[in-house]
């Protein structure tokens, strides 16, 4: 179109010698798309700069300004043994003795029955209650069921989730500490090395098998510790619909099947949307983590656990963009269904009320961004290192994966040019 | 038929009850341009999503140098370049950036990426508007870039369907002088259109498609030879709508006259002898107090032909 004579093509014309792997192509896609994406500043705006400021605002609500915990639990002991008593003496040691006022402060009260213990919080004199029912620290010691019990208030949902935060992980310690225990007295026993009864009294008594005594439980454990995570999660969900509709969008614009009409499969489309949602959805996360830790001095807790817990939730959020994309029909079914999918789940998960209890309680354990959420506290809370947390790492991926295949298989069933 | 570089057999395609495509049969050679030629809705667009690998045919088969071509066949898919009729381009990238993309997802890399890029910017007019964004272009830069993305990874198979729609007469021009080149490449080319000139500039073959059926296939002189000595003759004629009707009547019953095809002002037949059926139409015209402002007298071509064989015009599918 330059003139009379136009340039000539190559003369052998063929096509590219070989398509490349499916894989590069899904790469490239995922790049074009972020590309495009990245250049819309409404996209900014939603991943980037609403989460951060909405935990800010809301946090900042909540704290009545100062945005640290201040809060007395009790540890209401019916068990009455040198165990228990270690444990409240463990936890009233993590107390702050320099006169600053704020975080959790930790009282022991000797108590006959739960009635005893829940009044306390009914009275005022605790924002929440640990309850060790008697027999606890016996029924630990011979393997039986035991459990530990927090009474809370509704209108107090940190509190309370710090509380079961702490009760876990006296729990899970009591119970390794013992198993430890049990195991050196049966090896003991049958190899003939005498034990040292006075090792295994301090062992079981140690009051190192409740750790918390750590500064993140007094002045540092920050509300936005709970929040922050919620919203970049709320905002995370958002994000679930924007593969639908970027899927959707390119059919009506068919670049989408002159994608497909090359040698480009479905399913390195469908992975290089997923890559792209996956990526966009880590850096809000990331970055909603990395400012309020270092902006806002919020302790998030061990921070390998915390990336291991950002990187599962952000796949399995992308997992489900994949559900809603095979679904949606248009793009404002995809929009619908990003509402619902973010109200469910934000309510399913504890999002807006942590402390929830009954079915909604256990509807928390089967959602995503529940389990991360019970994983952010137990982080921040200091009950946790990333070791722990992998069991919940490990169902908040399976999530992704069961709810990406299903996605998957929807998606390329239904993709058309 | 071994060198074919595109080959359709009974190709069918059903939606529901409606036959989109019924029976279609046609092979393409090398460096061959072929024109597909039929009115809206004649089953053209979805002849070539077929043969694109872009819907699955309920019957027949699409094979791309010998290679079965189905939505799922990918690799066989490199070998074919398209150019469909609506723009296809990411409108917030620029031209550059868009055929960086599609290039590169047929496996185009490095040095043979950028010159392939430059050649066909060049081939296309858009050198020097490579780094605009698309939705800044106008209507037929944009035609242009959808075409020269179908054409970025050399394919040996080109499909353009309908490229020159709504283009102002100047891109449409610079679009079809494009697609004249490439004859001289050794690609092979699938043009579809509704638009008889086109066809007749540009294809070496010319299969006539109407109601999802090919009814005629051949060079541009084989199909118009189907003719005879016809010669298309329209008439401009005014009166009465009841005399109009009745003199259009009179005009099929004149002899040599093969069809008449009505117009909004007149009437558009195909005949034998045009001198004798002109005498006879003003004689009928006469009698039933038609007035006739105009005769134009044509030599046989496409749209004679496709009047001939389906009765209807070619633009309008009436």
């Amino acid at each position: 179109m330059t003139g009379s004579a136009p340039p000539k093509l190559h003369p052998a014309a063929g096509g590219a010698t070989h398509s490349p792997p499916m894989l590069s192509q899904a790469l490239l896609i995922a790049r074009l798309d972020l590309h495009r994406r990245l250049r819309d500043r409404s996209i900014l705006l939603q991943v980037f700069l609403a989460p951060i400021l909405l935990a800010v605002i809301v946090g900042g609500a909540f704290s009545g300004g100062g945005g640290n915990l201040d809060a007395t639990i009790v540890i209401a002991d019916a068990d009455r043994t040198a165990v228990s008593g270690a444990v409240g003496a463990a936890l009233t040691q993590t107390n702050t003795t320099d006169g600053e006022s704020g975080g959790v402060t930790f009282e022991t009260v000797p108590v006959a029955n739960p009635d005893e213990a829940s009044a306390l919080v009914d009275s005022g004199a605790a924002d929440a209650v640990i309850y060790i029912p008697a027999g606890y620290t016996a029924a630990v010691s011979e393997g039986e069921p035991a459990a530990l019990t927090v009474v809370g208030k509704a209108t107090s949902p940190i509190v309370t989730g710090v509380a079961r935060s702490v009760a876990d992980g006296i729990n899970t310690r009591l119970r390794a500490q013992y198993i430890g225990t049990e195991t050196a007295v049966r090896v003991s026993e049958q190899t003939g090395i005498p034990l040292d009864s006075a090792q295994l009294t301090e062992a079981l008594n140690a009051e190192d098998v409740v750790v918390v005594a750590d500064s993140r439980l007094t002045n540092t454990f920050n509300i936005m510790s709970f929040f922050a995570p919620g919203m970049a999660m709320i905002f995370l969900f958002f994000v679930m619909g924007t593969t639908a509709r970027s899927v959707l969008t390119e059919q009506r614009d068919g670049t989408l099947g002159r994608v497909l009409a090359g040698p480009t499969p479905a399913t390195a489309v469908v992975l290089g949307k997923a890559v792209a949602v996956y990526v966009l959805g880590l850096a809000s996360m990331l970055t909603v983590y990395l400012v309020t830790t270092f902006a806002f001095g919020v302790d998030w807790g061990d921070p390998l656990g915390v990336v291991l817990v950002i990187l599962a939730v952000v796949a399995a959020i992308t997992g489900l963009s994949l559900i809603v994309t095979g679904l949606a029909r248009n793009e404002e079914q995809a929009q619908s269904m990003t509402i619902i999918g973010t109200l469910l789940l934000a309510v399913l998960g504890g999002t807006f009320v942590y402390s929830a209890s009954g079915p909604l309680s256990q509807a928390r354990a089967f959602t995503p961004n529940g389990q991360a959420l019970m994983a952010f506290i137990d982080l921040s809370a200091g009950q946790a290192n990333w070791q722990d947390i992998l069991p919940r790492v490990g169902i908040i991926l399976a999530i992704g994966v069961v709810s990406g295949a299903i996605g998957l298989i929807s998606i390329r069933r239904g993709l058309q040019p | 038929m071994a060198d074919l570089v595109l080959d359709c057999r009974d190709l069918v395609r059903r939606f529901d009850s409606l036959v989109a495509v019924d029976g279609v049969s046609f092979g393409i050679g090398p460096g061959e341009t072929y024109g597909l030629l039929g009115p809206n809705g004649a089953g053209k667009t979805t002849t070539i999503s077929m043969v694109a690998g872009l819907l699955e045919p309920s019957g027949g088969t699409v094979t791309v140098l010998g290679q079965e071509i189905t939505p799922r066949s990918t690799t066989a898919k490199g070998a074919i370049g398209l150019v469909p009729q609506d723009i296809a381009l990411y409108p917030d990238l620029s031209a550059r950036e868009n055929l960086t993309f599609f290039a590169k997802l047929q496996g185009l890399r490095g040095s043979e990426l950028a010159t392939r890029i430059d050649e066909v910017l060049d081939i296309v007019g858009l050198a020097d508007r490579a780094g605009d964004k698309i939705d800044t272009y106008s209507g037929g830069m944009k035609r242009r870039a959808n075409i020269a993305v179908g054409m970025v990874h050399q394919p040996t198979l080109l499909i353009l369907d309908e490229p020159t729609v709504g283009v102002d007469p100047q891109s449409r021009n610079a679009i079809l002088e494009s697609v004249d080149a490439l004859s001289t490449t050794g690609m092979a080319v699938l043009y579809t259109t509704h638009y008889m000139e086109e066809a007749e500039r540009l294809c070496d073959r010319i299969g006539i498609i109407d109601s999802g059926k090919l009814i005629a296939e051949g060079t541009r002189e084989e199909l118009v030879a189907r003719l005879g000595d016809s010669t298309a003759v329209t008439f401009r004629a005014d009166g009465p709508v009841e005399a109009v009707r009745g003199w259009r009547d009179d005009l099929s019953q004149l002899r040599t006259v093969s069809t008449v095809q009505p117009q909004e002002y007149g009437a558009t037949v195909t005949c034998g002898h045009a001198s004798e059926v002109v005498a006879g139409a003003f004689s009928a015209a006469e009698k039933r107090g038609v007035t006739i402002g105009g005769v134009d007298v044509t030599a046989p071509d496409l749209e004679a032909v496709f009047l001939s064989l389906t009765g209807k015009a070619l633009r309008d599918g009436s």
